[in-house]
């Protein structure tokens, strides 16, 4: 990495290609600091292609400087997938230096990604895979285990981690080709499907794991005393638990912010522990 | 029928694809732009981005009033997203039948923020652009401002004027 | 009560760290929670009420940018309080969330610095000083990690006795309330989720969850496992389906609008 010349090429072997990954790789972990309310991520968008501009345009150039003040645009996406996008405007810039692409389609190519990509960072791994190792792991927290911890980063880690790589040396490698190619095959679309339906069955069954709602009420007629939860437990299994993640699921749904629905939780749960309805008792 | 027209800067992302369309429970998002429909790459990186059961089209501004006032649009469920108030002026024009809300949650940022001002964290409005929805409200389409569901909506005329 | 609150604003520190630098979910409440304990002597604590706090916080996540509670804040002070108080997990979950509502407010106060900063950071290339541009992102970098440090420091050294005070005085209806408020907590974290995921289509996929581990007694693993394998069936038939449909390559370009115009009203 002592590339001083005036008139650099940028990766023209495969060793320094790789380096270029492993750099990348290590750079853009850190895009969320210095995230702002004007541009979100710009700044550190522009902290992270630092290196790799200089070494395109040389260190201290003008043009290195334009194109530092270009990415102090708006940019804000998942942290994941983003690798990708550094990768198509790096092979950008090398093309804008090399053959003269028009800068101003960087930009265009920059904002036109970062939205969909967020989209697919989010729903895949904020709601697909962080759900899924959650409902593995937690049953080992339960339990005070070790394996619990470990099982969720490496859960959560290793796809979080594998994307960002792939990402980032398919982004540099394909360019601006790569989306439509993805497109054509469908193949994302189907991922971003078969992790939602993992998810919901994960939530349903969190939902009948972890969800405690039964009544203490216990009615005493002539004879005997009737268990109320007793009841609806032969009625079916989880009945309690279920209408109220439904209740809760149908209560958000009519735009209520979620703190209301937490405070009206805690409220139904002092009110009905007050009457007697619900209670400690095992 | 329109459930919503939005403005937002980044067009199809999370805060669009799995807050917003869930919520209104769309069967369509149309992205709404002469440029962008121009160019491949971005339509499919924003098809792509649309979620499970979604169909996401992007639109010039006359085809897209073409088809969403043919009557079999009726039955459709849509969310509209546009990045340029010039368009969604252009296009409000041309609907039959206005979108049920319309909504400027992200704008100015992307675009660069010399001459515009601050209405709020989300929204940056050149002096030309702020006439432009002034005008809109006078012809009777009032913009709120809601970024997600469960933000309050706040009428854009009052915080113009704030 | 010093060591713990350096114990305690470290972890804040690595919290916030591995919640930002790569994403890696240090600040899901479980993984708040373990590393607390861990910095607080007492692990396994940690871990067990990492558990009860993540149900609480699981439908919880940041979207767009945007983090409605700060679940990473609420993980690690629900441990703490956990920890040096011996509050019961739930009396822990309930002192969790004014914290967890504390920790967007101070992040709100320092996203306001640092958009000051973005203009100050456009100058410094302006004028082509590559090095100021370079030591301002380090001290930013640094000033964020300070102050959730001093954040929690400050808050251990300054509030433990009152609350150690405030959960004596707990009467036991109370007590009994808050265990059952736990309880029920998690149905809003599923809702949450549901929110995000539910689509008409996908509903059944629910109930079918919910039921294997109701009537069928089975755990999350073998959930997952079955979800792997219905999952792929239910993709399985779509695949290749995307290549001829919407994307093979048009014949006329007038033909590809026809189809669009019929795609679009066509389920």
């Amino acid at each position: 990495m002592t590339d001083t010349t005036t008139t650099p090429t940028f990766l023209p072997d495969k060793k320094s290609e790789k380096r270029f990954y492993n750099s990348l790789f290590w750079r853009s972990q850190w895009l969320m600091f210095c995230t702002s309310y004007t541009k979100q991520q710009a700044v550190t968008f522009s902290w992270v292609m630092l290196p790799y501009l200089e070494k395109i345009y040389g260190k201290d150039t003008d043009e290195f400087y334009a194109a530092m003040l270009r990415h102090q645009d708006f940019f804000n996406t998942n942290v994941a997938v983003a690798p990708f996008v550094f990768g198509v405007v790096t092979s950008m810039e090398k093309e804008n230096k090399e053959n003269g692409v028009e800068a101003k389609s960087i930009n265009a190519l920059k904002s036109s990604l970062m939205g969909p990509l967020a989209g697919i960072g989010d729903s895949l791994l904020a709601n697909g895979v962080r759900l899924i190792a959650t409902g593995i792991a937690i049953g080992f927290f339960q339990q005070g285990s070790w394996l619990g911890p470990i099982l969720f980063m490496l859960l959560l880690n290793i796809p979080n981690w594998g994307i960002k790589w792939l990402s980032g040396k398919y982004g540099y490698k394909l360019g601006n080709t790569f989306i439509t190619d993805a497109m054509k095959s469908g193949t994302l679309n189907l991922i971003t499907k078969a992790a939602s339906i993992v998810g919901l069955m994960m939530v349903g069954a969190m939902s009948a794991q972890y969800v405690t709602f039964k009544t203490v009420l216990k009615i005493k007629s002539a004879s005997q005393v009737v268990d109320i939860q007793k009841i609806f437990d032969m009625i079916l299994p989880g009945l309690l638990p279920l209408l109220l993640v439904l209740g809760c699921f149908f209560y958000l749904r009519k735009k209520n912010k979620p703190v209301r629905v937490l405070l009206a939780v805690v409220v139904l749960a002092f009110v009905l522990t007050f009457l007697g309805i619900t209670g400690a008792a095992k | 029928m329109i459930k919503m027209l939005r403005i937002d800067d980044r067009l199809i992302h999370g805060q669009v694809a799995v807050t917003w369309s869930k919520q209104l429970e769309v069967t369509r998002i149309v992205v709404v732009s002469d440029t962008i429909s121009e160019d491949e790459i971005q339509v499919s990186a924003l098809k792509m981005a649309a979620p499970e059961g979604i169909k996401a089209f992007v639109l010039s501004v006359d085809k897209a009033a073409k088809m969403l006032n043919d009557p079999r649009a009726d039955k459709l469920k849509v969310l509209l997203v546009l990045n340029d108030p010039k368009q969604v002026a252009a296009l409000l024009a041309e609907l039959i039948t206005k979108p049920a809300i319309l909504d400027i949650a992200n704008y100015g940022r992307v675009a660069g923020l010399d001459g515009r001002h601050k209405i709020t964290d989300t929204v940056y409005l050149s002096d030309e652009e702020v006439q432009i929805f002034k005008d809109l409200a006078q012809k009777g389409d009032k913009f709120i401002y809601q970024p997600l569901p469960g933000d309050a909506a706040e009428p854009l005329d009052k915080l113009l004027e704030g | 009560m010093l060591m713990q609150a350096l114990a305690v604003g470290l972890a804040c520190v690595l919290v916030k760290f591995g919640a930002w630098w790569g994403a890696m979910g240090w600040d899901r409440p479980m993984i708040a929670s373990t590393i607390t304990g861990i910095l607080l002597g007492k692990p396994v604590e940690g871990i067990t009420v990492g558990a009860a706090l993540e149900l609480v916080y699981m439908g919880t996540q940041s979207m767009g940018g945007v983090i409605p509670q700060d679940y990473g804040l609420g993980g690690i002070f629900g441990c703490a309080f956990a920890i040096l108080v011996s509050a019961k997990p739930s009396v822990a979950v309930a002192l969790s969330i004014p914290f967890s509502m504390l920790g967007t407010l101070i992040y709100d106060l320092f996203k306001f610095w640092a958009t000051s900063l973005v203009t100050r950071f456009q100058t410094h290339l302006e004028n082509h000083q590559i090095k100021a541009f370079k030591r301002l992102w380090n001290i930013q970098a640094f000033v964020y990690l300070l102050m959730w440090f001093l954040l929690g420091f400050i808050s251990i050294l300054a509030g433990t006795s009152a609350i150690k005070a405030l959960v004596n005085m707990i009467p036991t209806v109370i007590m009994n309330s808050l265990t059952v408020a736990a309880g029920m907590l998690p149905a809003l974290g599923m809702a949450l989720l549901m929110i995000s995921l539910w689509s008409k289509k996908l509903a059944p996929y629910f109930f079918i969850g919910f039921g294997l581990v109701a009537f069928f007694k089975g755990t999350l693993i073998e959930v997952a496992f079955l979800g792997a394998a219905v999952a792929f069936l239910a993709v399985i038939g779509q695949i290749g389906k995307h290549t001829n449909g919407n994307n093979a390559q048009p014949k006329t370009a007038e033909s590809a609008e026809e189809s669009e115009e019929e795609d679009f009203y066509n389920d």
